[in-house]
């Protein structure tokens, strides 16, 4: 991934040397943003929205994500770890949930803080939004960045029905700053905050937020590069372990499902869907007017929610499993919610409208469109519609559309060049 | 220099019997690969080419095509001929090599087409 | 033989005017419906509407076409013997028609009020057969016209503008 395509910023990186071209990415992608091109994959970064299948599709090691090195914290003089709620699930039952959590206070934080502190809360400003905005029916969840993102690019007819305010990490982000700066003394560029994340989309929304108009956080860590680091003290932390605050109760809200049963109610009918095909279908239906009877929609684009991340170390189905169990043990600590109601009251969580990013328009003039659309379908008669992506793009339709548009050659079907269209062999 | 011309000069073999050996033909294009082919877009050429499939008969629909050889003694399966046929495009078939070919028509005094 | 005709106010003359001179499309797209396959029905509109998205057509206008579009095909699938839906590109309008093998329409009036419905048990076992289906086309086009005979095939086409 280039450093000089700096406007669109991804957490994905690919190393060319690892790269066979075998297109294995192209072909999960579910933009259509990656080609491979004499036999390396390049990503396009207007269309990608870190969805991450193209890391876990790669065998070779070639496409990974990147996110910040543990060590930016000592530019700061205080520091937070928020740590979003599927972190928990990472961990087999010798391992507490406490003594995790005081690891990663031990890595050199000065205060750790969680998602699932504030889900109550999200809870009642979620009802109070679908509320507010009954003309807007059905909203979409936006605290999937990827999901966001997909919004921009293939649906942006849909962008007015996402739910215009911020995610629970950084809600508890701006609370964090406002109270650690006054109670520390501290100017904002000294107070560094920190989010331990499950997933590339994650890390891309944490160095360019969408909407968001205020700086936020300052870097984002891995939930599988904390992992390790967590595991290699632990042993310390379970011989000396210390009280520390814990919230199970809000540990569930990441799990896919979870977040629509809590906000359902009398009179808000809601809608749950993990996998980022699957939310591809019920945007469609959104678009259609289909799914007009829910009030609101929770989208995933990960399987069963943020556990489904590719920055996890554990598999989505256990992992939720163990945060599921672990949700219905053990007191949770009381946070205090009288802040963040006179800052969500004081417009400190909205978010601004987002900017559509349209990815499927062949011309902005539909008369030029029209005449692009003919050429393809031209070529299209001439591809033999396998859509075996040996060419570098995914399908037929997306070689023919990137021939029209200047970017690639017939000459890259591997299946034109051989030359002959059926079975018997010439004697040469 | 017409199709007959072009029969005779390159010892060729009309591969489909109907078709229409008097047409003159102004200009030649040699490629194996279709995008450069598509280039010719100008005047009606003549193609040599090793390729076999049936994609480059469709070229005849959106190119102007005066007719095709085929070099290296390469024929077309059956549904190729037909196609042509359909599409009353005269297919030739040589036994010399493409720079043969070429050399053979362009000494003749058959000239490359526009681009 | 019944027949129906519907133009909202105001595109008259457009729609007169191609109907006199009936140009020819510029990108056309077929797809055939079968009769009682719910799991197929809706396809067509479906890739009508990623068509229509790479043209850059406005997003409410596309809305309509495709709940038209959507609703028709539905039509063939749940009413018909099974039939083909023709859509057609021109440089600022599209025409779609669904044609069917039958059992055709007696009386097209009554099809076209709200809530009216012939559907079977099948159908409405599926959620369908409201009897909103022609009612919503209309709502949602330009132009409209319906040509069924009782026994035999039923013609159902609409135009929607661009613009």
């Amino acid at each position: 991934m280039n450093k000089k395509d700096s406007k669109y910023f991804h957490a994905i990186q690919i190393l060319e040397d690892n790269c066979t071209g075998c297109t294995a990415c192209v072909r999960v992608c579910p933009t259509e943003a990656i080609r491979v091109r004499d036999r390396k994959a390049y990503i396009d970064p207007y269309r990608c929205v870190d969805c991450g299948n193209c890391v876990t599709a790669c065998e070779f090691h070639a496409i990974i994500p990147s996110s910040d090195p543990l060590d930016i914290i000592n530019n700061f003089k205080y520091t937070v770890a928020i740590i979003s709620s599927s972190f928990f699930g990472q961990f087999s039952e010798d391992i507490s949930y406490g003594n995790a959590k005081q690891a990663i206070l031990q890595l050199g934080f000065n205060e750790v803080a969680e998602e699932a502190m504030v889900t109550d809360f999200m809870i009642s400003v979620i009802r109070l939004y679908i509320r507010e905005h009954r003309d807007k029916r059905p909203i979409l969840s936006s605290n999937c960045p990827a999901v966001v993102r997909l919004i921009q690019v293939k649906y942006p007819s849909l962008l007015p029905s996402l739910y215009h305010e911020e995610a629970p990490m950084s809600i508890l982000t701006r609370y964090l700053r406002d109270r650690i700066s006054k109670e520390q003394h501290l100017n904002d560029n000294e107070i560094g905050i920190f989010l331990i994340v499950p997933c590339v989309a994650h890390v891309t929304a944490v160095h360019q937020p969408e909407g968001a108009y205020k700086h936020l956080q300052d870097g984002a860590f891995s939930t599988g590069m904390i992992y390790g680091k967590v595991r290699e003290i632990i042993k310390d932390v379970q011989n000396n372990p210390q009280t520390i605050d814990t919230y199970p109760q809000g540990l569930a809200w990441a799990l896919s499902g979870v977040q629509a049963e809590l906000v359902d109610t009398d009179d808000i009918r809601t809608l749950s869907v993990n996998g980022v095909e699957n939310v591809m279908d019920i945007l469609s239906k959104v678009e259609d007017h289909y799914l007009d009877q829910y009030d609101y929609i929770v989208l995933r684009s990960c399987t069963n929610g943020c556990v489904g991340g590719c920055l996890n170390v554990e598999n989505p189905f256990v992992a939720m499993s163990r945060i599921k169990k672990m949700s219905k043990e053990g007191e949770g600590s009381e946070i205090h919610v009288e802040e963040l109601e006179r800052l969500h009251a004081a417009g400190e969580f909205s978010v601004s409208p987002l900017a559509p990013r349209p990815i499927m328009e062949l011309d902005k003039d539909i008369k030029k469109a029209i005449q692009k659309m003919k050429k393809i379908n031209e070529f299209l008669t001439m591809l033999p519609g396998l859509n075996c992506s040996a060419c570098g793009s995914p399908t037929c339709y997306a070689l023919a559309e990137d021939i029209v548009l200047g970017k690639a050659s017939i000459d890259d079907c591997v299946v034109l060049q051989r030359g002959k269209s059926s079975d018997a062999d010439e004697d040469e | 220099m017409t199709l007959r011309d072009i029969v005779t000069l390159l010892e060729g073999e009309v591969l489909f019997p109907e078709a229409d050996l008097d047409r003159e033909v102004p200009c030649a294009f040699a490629s194996d690969m279709i995008s450069d082919i598509l280039m010719c877009t100008k005047e009606p050429t003549l193609l040599l080419t090793g390729l076999t499939n049936n994609q480059v008969i469709r070229l005849s629909d959106m190119i102007d095509l005066s007719g095709i050889v085929f070099v290296r003694g390469k024929r077309p399966l059956q549904d190729v001929i037909d196609m042509a046929a359909e599409r009353g495009l005269p297919i030739i078939s040589t036994k010399f090599t493409l720079y043969r070919s070429s050399g053979l028509l362009y000494n003749a005094g058959l000239r490359s087409c526009k681009i | 033989m019944a027949e129906y005709w519907y133009i909202a106010e105001g595109f008259e003359e457009r729609v007169n005017s191609y109907l006199t001179h009936n140009g020819e499309s510029e990108v056309d797209m077929m797809f055939s419906v079968p009769e009682k396959d719910f799991n197929t029905a809706g396809k067509g509109s479906s890739e009508l509407k990623i068509l229509l998205k790479r043209l850059g057509v406005n997003s409410d206008i596309l809305r309509r076409i495709a709940v038209a579009s959507y609703e028709a095909e539905i039509n063939v699938a749940a009413h018909s013997k099974g039939g083909i839906m023709h859509s057609a590109v021109h440089d600022d309008f599209i025409h779609i028609r669904f044609e069917d093998e039958g059992p055709g329409i007696s009386d097209i009036e009554q099809a076209m009020i709200p809530g009216f419905s012939t559907a079977d048990e099948l159908v409405r076992e599926l959620g369908f057969g409201a009897g909103l289906g022609l009612p919503n086309i209309k709502k949602n086009s330009d132009a409209m016209h319906i040509v069924s005979e009782h026994g035999s095939s039923t013609l159902v086409e609409f135009i929607v503008f661009f613009s």
